[in-house]
This record gives C-alpha cells, structure tokens and sequence, in this order.
C-alpha cells in the first residue's frame, strides 16, 4: 500500500498549505520553534493556488481520479480560534453550474472578489443525455465567473435559480458544433421543438422533420461523436452499437455566438 | 488457618529484572524461580481478569523484531582491576544508526557494555557492538544508549549501521485489555530470544509538576523474568509501547512462596524524560508511527501522528530558508526513512 507524495504550498512565512500523503489538504501555521496549529482544510489530491486576502485565505486545490484532474476552491477565514471554512457552504443550490472536470479554477480579479471556472461535462451523465460521454469521446465545455457576493459565490448568469437546469447548463456552454448538437438532439427529444429550432440556421422546420424521420427524437437511442476526417463544420456520429451513422453541418454566424445546424442526415 | 487464607496474607516483592548479579534483591538470580510448580493454578484475583491472546504479531513481524532486540552485557571492574560481567539484561533498537533503549539498573556501574545481536530466533544472540550510556532517568529507570564500536573495539560509523529498529509507539494510547507481546532475553529463556505474550493489565499514574496525569507504570500478566528488563513490549502493530522492568512478586505469608507475579513495564512515553529529544527526532518518530498505522490500514488513527510531524517539522527554524521543494523532498526522505512507502499521484495501491 503506497500513500500518495507531498505537494507544499508556502502561503507565506509561517503559513503553509499541504497534503501530506492520502491525507486531508491541511494548513499549517505558527511560530518558528514551536510546532504548528492544523487545520484539515478538504479532501483534495494536489493543490494548485492560494490567496490571503486580509483574515481571508481562497485556495484553489484538485482531485485527482484516474483519467482527470477536477480543480475545486474553498473560502477560509481567520478567526480567534483558528480557521473556518465559509464557501461553500451547505445548502449551495448555484453549485449544480460548478463543472471543472478536466478544467480550471482561477482567480479572476487581484482579491479574492471573482473566479474563473472551466471544465468539461465529463461526469454530467443525465437520462436526457442524447450522447454518450466517455472521458475520451466528445465533451461540452462551460466557462463562467463567479462573483463573491457576502460569503457566498454566486455564477455571473442571467437564467433564474428555478429555470430549467439544461436551459442554464446551455448559458454557460462554449459554443462549438457538438454543443448544439448535443442540445439540438436532447431538446427535440424531450419535445421541446421550439427549443431545438433556436439551433438550426435557417428557420427552416423541415430540419426538424428531418431529424425525427431518422428516429433522432427517441430518448432511448444514445449516440456517439466518430472522430474521423470531418471539417471543423462537420460531425459524424453514430449509434453506440455503430449499426447506424449521421452526419450533421453546421456554421457559425459570428465569432462567440452559437454553432447552428444546417443539415442531418444518414450515411 | 486456610489454605486459601494461607495465600490471600501476601507480601510484595519488587525484583527487578536484571539477570546475573542483582545485589540486595530477595530472590537471586540467575536461578529461577521455579514457578511453573509452586505457583498455585488458584490465584488470588488478578486486576484484570487475562484474555486469551488471538491474532497478534505475524511471523515475519516476529523475525524482524527478534533481531532488533539485543542482549546487553554489563561489564563492571572487578577487585583486581579487571572486567568482569556483572549481569545481562535487554535492549531495544530504537534506531537504524544504534541507539538502544533500555533500564538504567541494565546499564548501571557499567564500565562498558557489549552488545549482543541475534540472525534469528533460533540461534543464540552474538556480541557485536560495545556501547555507551548517553543518557538516562534514574527514576524511571531509563536509559539510552549507543553504539560506538564493533566488538573489536574499532569505532562504527552509525551512519553506516543500517541497523534493524523498531518505532516508538505511543503508550499513552494504550487501553486496558491490549494485547502485549513481550521480547527479550530472560535468564530462564535460555540461550535464545524469547517471546511471551499478555495484556495490558493495568496502569499506574503520577501527577507531573503541571499536576497533568502521566502513566508511569503499565501492568500486565505476561510472564517476565530476569534478564528481561530493558526489552521490548509491542503491540499488535508491532511498535515498542513499554519496558520490561519490574514484577511484583505476590509472596505468600505463611508458606513464603511466590503465589502469584504482576510485571510491570516502563511507559515508552517516558523516554522524553530521559533525553531531549531533538525536534527532529520526534518528526521521525511520529513518521514512524503514522506509518506503523498504515501498515495496518488504519489510516484514521495513522492522521494524527502524520499531521503532528508536520506540524512540528514546519515549525523548525531552518524550514524558513528552504524552498518548497527542498521541504517536500526532505519530507518524502523522511517518511520514506521512517516506513512510508509513497505512491504516486492518483493511486493508492
């Protein structure tokens, strides 16, 4: 049985950050010649950064699993009888948007006021998932601020707390072709055909009939990205017992707006 | 008057448990008490009623132990000047460089001390080393020594030793009822180590100067004997908890046979008292007991000691001139000295 190594963060003089074999991440602080108080911060694998801002200490740490690196960050602060962890902090409803795998957290502003999430949906597995998403097939990616507001974290998105979790997943998706064919798919499989018309160029409804003339609305069909020589413009996908292969094409109107499908079909 | 009345009018004998010459003692040594037939099978209560011992040490635990328990002659100067021993007695390697834990009563008066180490447990312990005395308590009977020389008289380099060792435990956390295993080279033991195997039966406490409660004495019922003081008490997770140093010999009043023994083991704990300790010794201590842990799985109970070593090794002042990378290493050396076998990044296996 081995334990994990020794990652070592120096926060400054006298006030480190560690993980110490398969132990809690723990900081660790005092006078020089005295042993150190502790603290067990979090689980976590590695640590990645750290910031004291006044009594405030945010540190940005990651799990480490088998095939990714899930990035996290937890709010400490200083009181007279040690250290307390205040983000986050139970009940945290917004924390259904805080997707990092295979991501990034950073600090986004010189404080501790803003932070930069990154990360893929690998792990977001749903019954309305139209695709099967294996750590090496393809992913949705999402980037959001998160902004400090008391002590709390809060994403910077416009879609309310109560509106349907995929319509806020989508907010906060990185346009990319797959993307809008991940929604265009689940949206026309959950029977929303307005929703999935939004992703087609042209107003054009003969997409949609087009796509469930195929039998591409069957919610218990899953389907799977091929990699292969398309274009940038193009996805191949197929059934996961690959009896069956699609082509979709897409084009982007302009730079940061949302992929849009401008023809499926079967090969 | 009973028989059985006969035995409950007792008297308490201490006898330390030095073999060979033991001046002022009641009962001499190194003849044996004959125990196994005049110790009656109805014995007054015990403190604790003996559970039987299941489990314990595995085999290979046993080999490696065996060797890192030595015999210690003490060689006193005779009335012709000449160097005689005088009584023998058992140690602890308590580190790979040579430092041994015993009695101070093992080593006392001794104008040198030689060292006998054991291949296996078969075969009787050779003289190897010779030994000074570098510190001890007198009143808890403690001492720790060092190996200085080979038994030719050339000095060793320590750093060379490599020596078998075993890691301190922490008696305080011992609880009544844990399993003891005994080692040691006990005049009625033979020629070859033995091992005898008990419970801890007891404690006695004192008040330190900052009136906190310290356990200077653990109770138990496995059989100890001359010759045995200064060896080894472990636990199940074979890490050194107690002293062989005492038994309280029950003797009866009327018939003036032994009715009945407690012995009585010196608290590891205690070994603070003897030395200070140097700052980083105690790092490696507690690295080695949170490591004693893993090896058990118990890694719950292995947190503690492993974030207490932390949290004195970064107190050190010297950390403050090195950069986190020199930390890391030397904690990974550390540990890796102290039993830990690290993994990597994403595995624990």
């Amino acid at each position: 049985m081995g334990v994990m190594g020794v990652d070592l963060l120096r926060v400054e003089l006298s006030l480190y950050l560690a993980k110490f074999g398969l132990y809690p991440i723990a900081l660790f602080w005092g006078q020089a010649g005295t042993p150190f108080d502790c603290y067990p911060v979090t689980e976590g694998d590695v640590i990645f950064d750290a910031r004291l801002v006044g009594d405030e200490m945010g540190i940005i740490f990651a799990y480490i699993g088998a095939s990714t690196v899930t990035p996290d960050f937890i709010l400490l602060r200083g009181e007279e009888d040690g250290w307390r962890k205040v983000w986050p902090s139970d009940p945290e409803p917004w924390r259904d948007l805080w997707k990092t795998a295979d991501g990034d957290v950073s600090f986004a502003a010189g404080d501790l006021s803003l932070l930069r999430m990154e990360g893929s949906s690998w792990g977001v597995f749903s019954e309305e998932d139209p695709f099967f998403e294996c750590h090496a097939c393809a992913h949705r990616f999402f980037d959001l601020l998160w902004e400090r507001q008391g002590d709390k974290y809060l994403p910077q998105v416009t879609l309310p707390l109560d509106a349907p979790y995929y319509d806020r997943l989508w907010e906060i998706t990185q346009p990319s072709p797959y993307a809008s064919l991940f929604e265009f798919l689940r949206r026309l499989r959950v029977g929303d055909e307005a929703g999935a018309l939004e992703l087609v160029a042209e107003v054009e409804p003969s997409l949609l009939d087009q796509a469930g003339a195929l039998g591409l609305d069957d919610p218990a069909v899953t389907y799977m990205v091929e990699w292969g020589p398309a274009a940038e413009e193009t996805l191949l996908f197929s059934t996961e017992d690959l009896a069956r292969e699609f082509m979709a094409t897409f084009i982007q109107p302009s730079e940061g707006e949302d992929w849009l499908l401008t023809d499926i079909g079967e090969r | 008057m009973s028989k059985v009345r006969g035995y409950l009018l007792l008297t308490f004998i201490f006898v330390l448990l030095v073999a060979g010459c033991t001046p002022g003692l009641a009962i001499p040594s190194p003849t044996p008490l004959p125990t196994a037939t005049m110790i009656p099978t109805h014995t007054p209560t015990p403190t604790v009623v003996p559970t039987p011992v299941s489990g314990g040490l595995p085999a290979e635990e046993i080999r490696r132990i065996s060797k890192a328990v030595v015999q210690i002659f003490n060689f006193q100067t005779g009335s012709y000047g000449v160097e005689e021993p005088y009584s023998m007695g058992s140690g602890t390697i308590i580190h790979p460089e040579g430092q041994i834990l015993t009695n101070f009563h093992v080593v006392e008066d001794a104008s040198s001390l030689a060292i006998a180490l054991s291949s296996a447990p078969d075969r009787p312990p050779v003289v190897a080393y010779v030994a000074e005395v570098v510190e001890y308590n007198i009143s808890f009977d403690l001492a720790l020594i060092q190996i200085t020389a080979d038994v030719d008289g050339e000095p060793v380099n320590k750093s060379e030793l490599n020596l078998p060792w075993i890691p301190l435990g922490d008696s305080d956390s011992l609880q009544l009822g844990d399993a003891l295993t005994i080692f040691g080279y006990p005049a009625v033991g033979g020629e070859t180590i033995s091992l005898t195997k008990g419970v801890v039966s007891g404690f006695e406490t004192e008040y330190t100067e900052s009136e906190e409660s310290m356990r200077v004495w653990i109770k138990t019922d496995a059989s100890l004997n001359p010759g045995n003081s200064g060896g080894a008490a472990l636990t199940d997770k074979g890490v050194l908890v107690g002293i062989p140093t005492l038994i309280r010999l029950d003797i009866g009043e009327e018939t003036g046979v032994p009715v009945g023994s407690m012995g009585r083991l010196r608290p590891v704990n205690l070994v603070d008292y003897v030395v200070e300790v140097q700052p980083l010794e105690i790092v490696r201590r507690l690295l080695a007991k949170a490591a004693a842990f893993q090896e058990e799985q118990d890694f719950e109970a292995a947190q503690q000691p492993a974030f207490q070593a932390l949290a004195l090794y970064l107190s050190l002042p010297k950390i403050e001139e090195m950069s986190e990378e020199e930390i890391a290493d030397e904690l990974l050396s550390l540990g890796q000295e102290a039993g830990w076998r690290w993994g990597s990044w994403g595995s624990i296996s």
